[in-house]
């Protein structure tokens, strides 16, 4: 109950999306100093912890809220949900920064630029603040098995294929699937109940 | 695969799997397929996973970037900066004026103080005094060996009162109904001896026609026959001038 209220209050705080995807598609100055105040940190830290250079990691960050701010316009206010875009954009970045200083190209991934979409960050129901998502996320994930971890965190920080991982890990593809699908449907689960 | 074939409870993952780019080939071109062509249950299924998906972003130990990359992005954005210019200048000055006048204050506050207590302190002190006279007094008084004399009772025109005689201490001297003193003018106490001149015991001044006086030091009780008062100039006489004011004899065992 108590957090319950505390989240509330946090939104409060915090303003909702759509005031701050509204003033960022008048391009006001201000909604972009709130856009950094609010996600600057996790923005930062996924891309720390995919290019593992915090200087890269600055060019990276900057150009993630050059990008949000330059294609806030597309946006629809009243039925967006900005975190999730913004920190898409991040993990993209970072992992197509990656890619492309081991210069490797993968065909068989998601396009990165088209997992950024925004038609996919609309009409959601989502109404969790921030730090309400970060507590269910680290609560599922510190749920999972080691080798779950293992690899969900190759998917995510490191744009593996499940073949690489398997790879990597020295395991049978068959195995590593399984771990990943098992890991998703655990964390899911978590995610919507917690 | 194909969704239509999956059970329900199997299609999240295949979002999942595909947002996070871990389908095989053929997977994620049909799915992307039915994405562009805006399958309603794919584009509901991929915006749920791309939100678990993105989530995994907290998962990340978290690191702060340097403040120099905010004052980057809101200069591209046409913000102003925070805190940079000469508003800080005029903030700190006004921040040491404000010091400035609570140090004067502090200051003239500590001053006052320490007057006040250097008064009370002054007080003190006299009360002190006060105090140790009237301990004085009252130990003079309690003492067995205090002769008491009055004298002045029944006359028409007082000064009347009481003389306290002690061997070892002194002589102390209680007085009412004194004439007003005229400028220049104070009492003289005096020891009238059974025999020679009358001997000087101090000079006193009465308030409201009212006089205490005690001359300390040992007196010999039997010498004398009588305790006189007389007014005389402020220096003193070495005789008494006329006319005794009262004289109140004393009679030692």
């Amino acid at each position: 109950m108590i957090w319950h209220i505390f989240i509330l209050f946090a939104e409060v705080l915090s303003g909702n999306d759509h005031d701050l995807i509204e003033r960022l598609r008048k391009r006001d100055p201000q909604a972009m100093a709130e856009l950094y105040d609010r996600f600057s940190r996790v923005v930062f830290s996924v891309i720390v912890r995919v290019v593992r250079n915090s200087a890269v990691a600055e060019e990276l960050a900057q150009e993630t809220f050059m990008r949000a701010w330059n294609r806030a316009a597309d946006f629809d206010s009243s039925r967006g949900k900005i975190g999730p875009w913004l920190l898409t954009i991040a993990r993209n970045r970072a992992i197509d920064y990656l890619r492309s200083t081991a210069g490797q190209q993968q065909a068989n991934t998601f396009e990165l630029v088209s997992s950024e979409r925004i038609s996919l960050f609309v009409n959601t129901e989502e109404k969790m603040v921030e730090q309400e998502t970060a507590r269910r996320i680290r609560a599922g994930f510190s749920a999972l098995s080691e080798n779950q971890r293992k690899v969900l965190e190759l998917a995510y920080f490191e744009g593996l294929t499940q073949s690489e991982m398997a790879s990597k890990l020295g395991q049978p593809l068959g195995t590593v699937k399984t771990w990943v699908r098992t890991a998703l449907t655990t964390l899911r689960e978590t995610f919507d109940v917690a | 695969m194909s969704l239509e074939n999956l059970d329900l409870q199997d299609r999240p993952v295949m979002f999942e799997l595909f947002v996070l780019g871990l389908l095989e080939p053929a997977e994620m071109a049909e799915m992307r397929e039915k994405f562009e062509a805006g399958d309603p249950v794919v584009v509901a299924g991929l915006r749920r996973a791309s939100l678990l998906a993105s989530s995994l972003a907290y998962i990340a130990p978290e690191k702060t970037p340097s403040k120099d990359l905010r004052r980057r992005l809101l200069l591209v954005a046409g913000a102003k900066e925070r805190g940079f210019g000469w508003s800080w200048i005029a903030g700190l000055a006004g921040l040491c004026a404000a010091l400035l006048v609570i140090t004067f204050n502090i200051r003239q506050d500590v001053s006052r103080r320490e007057t006040q207590i250097s008064e009370l302190r002054q007080q003190l002190g006299d009360s002190q005094k006060l105090v140790a006279q009237a301990k004085d007094l009252y130990d003079f008084l309690r003492q067995p060996s205090t002769i008491r004399v009055k004298f002045g009772d029944g006359q028409t025109a007082p000064p009347r009162g009481q003389v306290f005689v002690n061997r070892e201490r002194g002589v102390l001297l209680f007085a009412a109904n004194l004439p007003q003193l005229s400028a220049g003018k104070v009492y003289e106490m005096w020891f009238v001896p059974k025999q020679g001149a009358p001997i000087p015991a101090g000079l006193f001044r009465g308030e409201n026609g009212q006089g205490l006086h005690f001359r300390p030091g040992a007196v010999d009780p039997s010498s004398i026959a009588a305790i006189a008062v007389t007014v005389e100039p402020e220096a003193g006489s070495t005789t008494p001038t006329m006319p005794i004011l009262f004289a109140a004899p004393v009679q030692a065992d």
